[in-house]
């Protein structure tokens, strides 16, 4: 015997609220990413009223395009260097900053700072701090007796240098979210560590890092997601140089998709890299979830 | 009674209705990138087209620079672009293959080839038609540091040769204690920008992008060799420039830098920020002396959207565009005209020497390649750096940046045909 469950508004509630973020997700974000699918599958420059089928055409050009290999390595080594070095110095801040007591506060506000900064004025400032004659980097260094450096004139330090300001801007977002993991370890665990005899070391070791696998886990897959899409840093600080040893991923889509008229290219190597970071956010959720424990 | 009154009102709204349409006025939506000298000027212009011509309002629309080739791009696409825009004249090949630009009428065509440079007339001619009214230059000289020059002990004329070029440089060159530049006799310009500079070398060298029909590349040969060859030189054999030095544009605002390439934006930028700069100009040297001067520039044209619904009225504006008293305020404003009846008015070229330079520059304007521009800027543009970086050789850098962007023509004709 079927009945049906009277529909109540109650019941409703929750999804008319829901109602909003859904339309507004499906036209700007849902929908193009369909579209753009679509738009993969045909020779078109966005402007042209034809457009010719070329099937997985463009996905073919993707994979013979050594220039785009060449990028996506670039973006990978920006990407692996900022998330790998700037989790480690969000949570040395982090752990520094929860040791401070009430200081904790403005300390705190003071390294959230950056991430509230356009990006644009930060990358104008870094690129006389990186400057390799006049800048305020190669001056700190003179104190310790190390030459001059390149920074962003060299191919070699380039991407280096954008790592070191991608985490400047970055680490205190990662360290607010450190610190709401470490203030949420209850103490009892410590106390108790304590009164085994455990050294501070060790309830780093057996406690801290463990309870905070969970934050690492969403700090490393978003971090490599956003690395991998990086754009407005390289951009500015750099336009891709020198010699192209800055250009990353995103930036050659934008060429090719509004640049050299081939919108069609330009889905198509979208969707590849969003297959890239697909892979390597699943890797990194299979290898760190396991390492994930409760007490 | 009800009725009646009904019926009234009814009847003065269908007449009224009727009326107003023949009334009311066509709008003409114009698109440009933003330009804080030249946009009180073109409003100004556009309020003396409305006042002439009460039927037609024009709607001005303008957007900053980087933004505005994706949003023109997106309403040409949605089908809600604008009646008149700017385009590069490297853009009228794609622009008029996808059928979203219009051809000129024989009329206007008159007025272009008797009134442009033959060099901006050269921008606009596609597949046997001509589109675009020539807008903005930006020819590409020698801005040099009168100070410096008289420090140095240098005349105040221009060098004649590239031998003479490096002799300037070498006296005007200064370096700190580690032995670096601390004043630099030659701005290396860089990226894009160095591929258009170093573009009146390669010219001067006997060589070129491509052949003319765009189908081959023509940049790495001897004279390529030779024209990069001296901009490498002039990092490590003379020592006048460096890439690591400061930004050419900034070296030169704080008289840091003899010599520096540029276009005339320079002067705008330096009359709004009140610089105190003694400088002037000379176009870039012929490799001997007493060659031809070669000059970069490309112009940005107005474009009648081929989908405008108010086809008529827009050419009525083009026309306005193009004539001499909107050129002229324009050239009073800074930019570079293409009038032939201008560039050498007291709006441009007779107002200082620098100016007279300049307008000497736009008549002697170098085409660049159009199908494959963008491709020649971004991967010569890398491969170049890495020659004054030292990273390979001038051979290898033009060798390695010829076979990409073959790759990238062969790739083009592979998937759309030979369309160019």
């Amino acid at each position: 015997m079927f009945y049906r469950e009277k529909i109540t508004g109650h019941k409703l509630a929750p999804y008319l609220f829901l109602l909003p973020s859904l339309f507004l997700l499906s036209v700007f974000v849902f929908y193009p990413i369909i579209y753009a699918l679509y738009g993969s599958l045909f020779e078109w420059s966005v402007i042209s009223p034809e457009r010719a089928f070329v099937g997985i055409g463009n996905f073919r050009r993707v994979f013979d395009d050594i220039f785009y290999w060449q990028y996506l390595r670039q973006t990978l080594y920006y990407a692996v260097g900022g998330v790998v070095f700037g989790t480690i110095s969000a949570l040395l801040l982090a752990l520094f900053v929860n040791s401070l007591g009430k200081l904790s506060i403005p300390m705190r506000t003071m390294y959230f700072l950056p991430v509230v900064t356009p990006v644009v004025a930060i990358a104008i400032v870094w690129q006389w701090i990186f400057q390799p004659q006049f800048g305020l980097l190669n001056y700190i260094l003179s104190f310790f007796g190390i030459p001059p450096q390149d920074w962003i004139m060299s191919s070699s330090q380039v991407i280096p240098s954008l790592i070191i300001m991608g985490i400047w801007h970055g680490v205190g977002y990662s360290m607010v979210i450190f610190l709401a993991g470490l203030q949420s370890i209850p103490q009892e665990y410590y106390e108790a560590a304590m009164i085994d005899g455990a050294s501070s070391f060790k309830r780093f070791q057996y406690i801290t890092l463990p309870l905070l696998a969970p934050t690492f886990t969403f700090l490393l897959v978003t971090g490599t997601i956003g690395g991998l899409q990086v754009f407005s840093e390289p951009y500015i600080l750099t336009g891709g140089g020198p010699g192209g040893a800055s250009r990353v991923t995103g930036m050659y889509i934008y060429d090719n998709a509004f640049r050299y008229a081939r919108m069609g290219l330009g889905c198509a190597q979208a969707f590849v890299l969003f297959g890239v970071v697909l892979v390597f956010s699943l890797l990194e959720l299979y290898l760190l979830r396991r390492r994930e424990v409760s007490f | 009674m009800l009725r009646r009154f009904c019926v009234i009102v009814l009847s003065f709204i269908l007449i009224f209705g009727v009326l107003s349409y023949g009334w009311s006025a066509v709008t003409l939506r114009v698109a440009r990138f933003q330009n804080a000298y030249y946009d009180p000027v073109l409003e100004e212009a556009f309020k003396s087209f409305m006042e002439k011509n009460p039927d037609i309002k024009v709607v001005y629309e303008n957007t900053p620079g980087e933004e505005y080739r994706v949003k023109l791009d997106a309403q040409l696409a949605s089908g809600a672009g604008p009646d008149i825009f700017v385009i590069a004249g490297q853009w009228v090949p794609v622009y008029a293959r996808d059928a979203r630009i219009e051809p000129f009428p024989a009329n206007l065509v008159k007025s272009l080839k008797k009134d442009f440079t033959p060099m901006a007339v050269s921008y606009t001619y596609w597949k046997n038609k001509y589109y675009g009214g020539p807008h903005e230059g930006g020819p590409r000289i020698y801005l040099f540091n009168k100070t410096i020059f008289k420090e140095a002990g240098l005349p105040l004329i221009p060098p004649k040769s590239w031998e003479e070029l490096i002799s300037y440089a070498q006296k005007t060159t200064k370096y700190d204690a580690q032995g670096r530049i601390s004043q630099a006799g030659l701005g290396l310009n860089w990226g894009p920008d160095g591929v258009c500079a170093w573009h009146s070398f390669l010219k001067s060298a006997g060589g070129a992008f491509m052949d003319e029909k765009e189908r081959e590349v023509k940049f790495n040969s001897t004279a390529g060799e030779i024209a990069l060859q001296l901009w490498v030189d002039w990092v490590y054999k003379y020592k006048v420039a460096s890439p690591k030095f400061l930004n050419p544009w900034d070296a030169f605002t704080v008289g840091k830098e003899a010599m520096y390439i540029t276009g005339p934006w320079f002067v705008g930028f330096a009359q709004t920020s009140k610089l105190k700069l003694d400088y002037g100009a000379f176009l870039i040297p012929p490799q001997k002396a007493g060659g031809r001067h070669y000059v970069d520039d490309a112009p940005w044209l107005w474009e009648v959207n081929s989908a405008s619904k108010n086809k008529e009225a827009a050419w009525k504006l083009m026309e306005f565009l193009m004539s001499r008293d909107v050129v002229y305020n324009l050239a009073k404003a800074g930019m570079a005209p293409f009038r032939t009846d201008v560039i050498d008015s007291d709006a441009w070229g007779r107002q200082n020497s620098t100016m007279a330079v300049f307008a000497q520059a736009t008549k002697v304007g170098t085409v660049r390649p159009r199908v494959f521009w963008f491709e020649i800027e971004r991967l010569l543009g890398d491969f170049i750096e890495k020659a004054l970086n030292g990273e390979v050789t001038a051979g290898q850098a033009l060798k390695s940046a010829a076979d990409a962007i073959t790759d990238k023509i062969k790739e083009e004709e592979r998937v759309r045909g030979l369309w160019w």
